[in-house]
């Protein structure tokens, strides 16, 4: 198994209050988001693990830092 | 000795053509830190209530923050402050580019003008060494040129900040730049300068300030980095717009985390949020008055905007990098890629649709040293009165002010820039301008105590209509807002600070509760701490938790203090910005704002339809949990002995 930290734009009921998703090893980022039971508009949203974009067929390993983009309002 | 800081400010008597250094005590720095706190305990006393703020008994400060100068990122801003020809209270102006490490460097943590010079000049300020020089061949001169011709003679390590006509001339809302068309824009802080007839101050020096315990800023460093986005972004501009479209559908509102927003704001900047404002009614519209439906968002999206980027550029200490400049064509050949303010101020508030002309006017605005927020605030207001016959063509030199028209924004610019005709009513800001036009015209006016509104609209976020009227600046779209707090996630460090749920309806943002009382009242504190520091609002995104700095703070200081503690520094920051405002006759009851911004009457159409909320209610609730009265605002003497 695997732990990742995720950051999104929905609720997170199976992430610790840390943002940790205990996943299986080799797990992608469209698996991760079917785990979490991500809404649909999330599948629109690009997605940047460990700070580079990457496509939902990424697979992710320990540690990684998946976070799911929002364009910012303001400023 | 505290480390951190210089331990001293510079003051220069420009009426006497003198100059003399000032020690801080440590108890200063204690109690406020250095940057706004300290540039606001400095002025508190030494500006006369009576004094006019374009006369010599105003104070003009440039200050650095404690985290400048030492490694830390995100920490390259400085604050200039004074008293606001606009509102006639507290006033500053927080601004990027590359003075900000200079200010320390030349042997100050800050340096204030008093007095005018009868015949313009500028300050050379070397290692502690002063000379106040002849600037009357640079009195004319547009920002760039003038940086340009100073830099030449004193060299490339010398820092420029300066301002351009608008500041000469007076105009209310003009600005100071830095780092070619870097403004410190808002409070008319540039007018300030140019009744002193101070062109121009250049800095340069060696000065090192000692850190406690510089690893745990270099480590903190380091993390902050790691963070930063990665390769070259393949996000397609059409995405940002689409992504706006969707979220404005979905009926709850999820907390929001800045690291969700870093690799847009890393391609675009604030740009990167230009179709996102427009499509969920954020930016205004004709004035205030329209909906998104009038004006098509990709006309200055990403998509139009990333052809024209040339070259990326980082602020001092910015490891994101969230500016670009621009190429264009006409008179200028490139400018500082504009900010959402600038886009929305002079695109969708006045219907214009032409991106190559708003890149003008910025570019323009930047040279003039002219606050674009304010500038395109104007615009439109002027163009509401002459469509109501307010204004007519006699008055605007046979100009026609047309909605959606780039010759209007332009030739209105200029026409305030030098005072001609309807541009030097125009040039005292809508305030003024609309006392002098008549009743008819206060409907048009969009204004906290005399500050233009920024592009932001308290229908869609309450929060930012409790701080355009309560903030000791009134008017300021960089305090807090509902998604800024949210990104901030002060309850990871701030004991007291609310934690918003994940996800919520997205009424509760309108809720006039004790809870939204406190995340408006955190959030300023805050926002006084990132302040006192150098730190960048886009930097602070990160959140408290990521970003360090109190634990920055303490590493820097040598102070020992929790989050908790530096919170009530912000706190007193705040009550002394407040206290400055009453003791110069201000009544903070009495800023109010266009009752359109509270939804009086509510819109008919667009996101913001219906929506009606209890603003003044808010403001009492926020004032309450600031430890002031909450009838008027006054710090509650408990809160005002512990200044």
């Amino acid at each position: 198994m695997i732990r990742v930290k995720v950051v999104a734009p929905f609720a997170l009921e199976k992430a610790d209050r840390n943002g940790e998703v205990e996943l299986p090893d080799r797990a992608t980022v469209w698996q991760l988001m079917k785990y979490l039971h991500s809404p649909l508009y999330a599948y629109a949203l690009p997605v940047v693990v460990n700070g580079k974009q990457a496509s939902k067929r990424r697979r992710l390993q320990q540690d990684d830092l998946v976070v799911f983009l929002m364009p910012y309002s303001g400023g | 000795m505290v480390k951190g800081v210089t331990g001293q400010v510079l003051l220069v008597n420009l009426t006497l053509g003198a100059s003399q250094v000032e020690q801080v005590s440590e108890d200063i720095y204690r109690n406020y830190l250095s940057g706004l706190g300290l540039g606001v305990h400095l002025l508190y006393d030494r500006i006369p209530p009576e004094a006019d703020p374009l006369g010599p008994e105003n104070i003009l400060g440039f200050l650095a923050g404690v985290l400048t100068g030492m490694g830390a990122m995100f920490a390259g801003r400085f604050l200039v402050v004074g008293k606001s020809p606009l509102t006639g209270g507290w006033g500053d102006a927080n601004c990027g580019g590359n003075l900000a490490p200079a200010i320390k460097q030349s042997g100050f943590d800050g340096i204030f003008f008093e007095g005018c010079s009868d015949q313009p000049v500028y300050v050379y300020v070397h290692d502690e060494k002063v000379d106040i020089l002849p600037a009357g061949d640079l009195w004319g001169k547009d920002t760039v040129e003038t940086e340009d011709l100073l830099m030449k003679k004193h060299g490339p390590r010398a820092r420029v900040a300066c301002i351009g006509p608008a500041g000469e001339n007076l105009v209310r809302f003009a600005g100071i730049s830095n780092d070619h068309g870097r403004l410190a824009a808002r409070s008319g802080l540039g007018a300030v300068m140019g009744s002193k007839k101070l062109k121009a101050i250049v800095l340069e020096g060696k000065r090192k300030v000692e850190v406690v315990d510089p690893a745990v800023i270099k480590n903190q460093s380091k993390a902050i980095s790691a963070l930063m986005p990665r390769g070259k972004s393949s996000l397609p501009g059409w995405s940002l717009g689409f992504i706006g479209w969707i979220m404005s559908r979905v009926t709850i509102g999820f907390r929001k985390d800045g690291l969700m927003s870093l690799p847009p704001f890393s391609d675009w900047g604030t740009s990167s949020g230009n179709e996102v404002c427009i499509i969920s009614g954020d930016a205004p519209v004709r004035n205030w008055r329209g909906n998104p439906s009038m004006y098509p968002s990709r006309a200055v999206g990403v998509g139009k905007i990333t052809p024209t980027q040339r070259k990326k550029y980082h602020c001092v200490s910015c490891p994101l990098g969230c500016g670009s400049i621009c190429e264009m064509s006409g008179r200028y050949q490139a400018t500082h890629r504009p900010e959402y303010e600038t886009i929305a101020a002079f695109g969708p508030n006045i219907l214009n649709r032409d991106l190559p002309n708003i890149y003008d006017v910025n570019e323009y605005c930047n040279r003039m040293g002219l606050d674009s927020i304010s500038a395109g605030a104007v615009v439109s207001f002027g163009i509401e009165c002459f469509e109501n016959q307010l204004i007519d063509k006699e008055m605007t030199g046979g100009l026609v002010l047309k909605w959606g028209d780039p010759v209007t924004a332009v030739k209105l610019v200029e026409m305030i820039v030098h005072r001609q005709q309807i541009g030097d009513l125009l040039a005292e800001g809508v305030r003024i301008a609309s006392e002098r036009l008549g009743e008819a015209s206060q409907k048009f006016a969009f204004h906290a105590g005399g500050q233009e509104i920024p592009m932001h609209d308290p229908r869609i976020d309450p929060a930012y209509g409790v701080l355009y009227i309560s903030d000791p600046t009134p008017g300021r779209h960089t305090v807090t807002s509902s998604t800024l707090y949210e990104m901030a996630n002060l309850w990871k460090k701030v004991s007291w600070a609310p934690m918003p749920p994940q996800t919520y309806p997205k009424k509760r943002w309108y809720e006039n509760s004790e809870e939204n009382a406190r995340i408006n009242a955190a959030g300023a504190m805050y926002k006084a701490i990132l302040d006192c520091a150098g730190i960048c609002l886009f930097g602070a995104q990160m959140g408290a938790d990521r970003l360090g700095i109190f634990e920055m703070l303490n590493a820097a200081l040598g102070f020992n203090l929790t989050a908790d503690d530096y919170m009530e520094i912000g706190r007193r920051v705040q009550t002394l910005r407040q206290s400055f405002n009453l003791r110069h006759g201000l009544k903070p009851a009495g800023v109010k704002i266009n009752p359109l911004l509270f939804g009086e009457p509510p819109a008919v159409k667009g996101p913001a339809r219906g929506i009606h909320y209890d603003l003044y209610g808010m403001q009492r609730r926020f004032w309450s949990a600031m430890g002031w009265d909450e009838e008027t605002g006054v710090p509650q003497e408990a809160i005002a002995e512990r200044l």
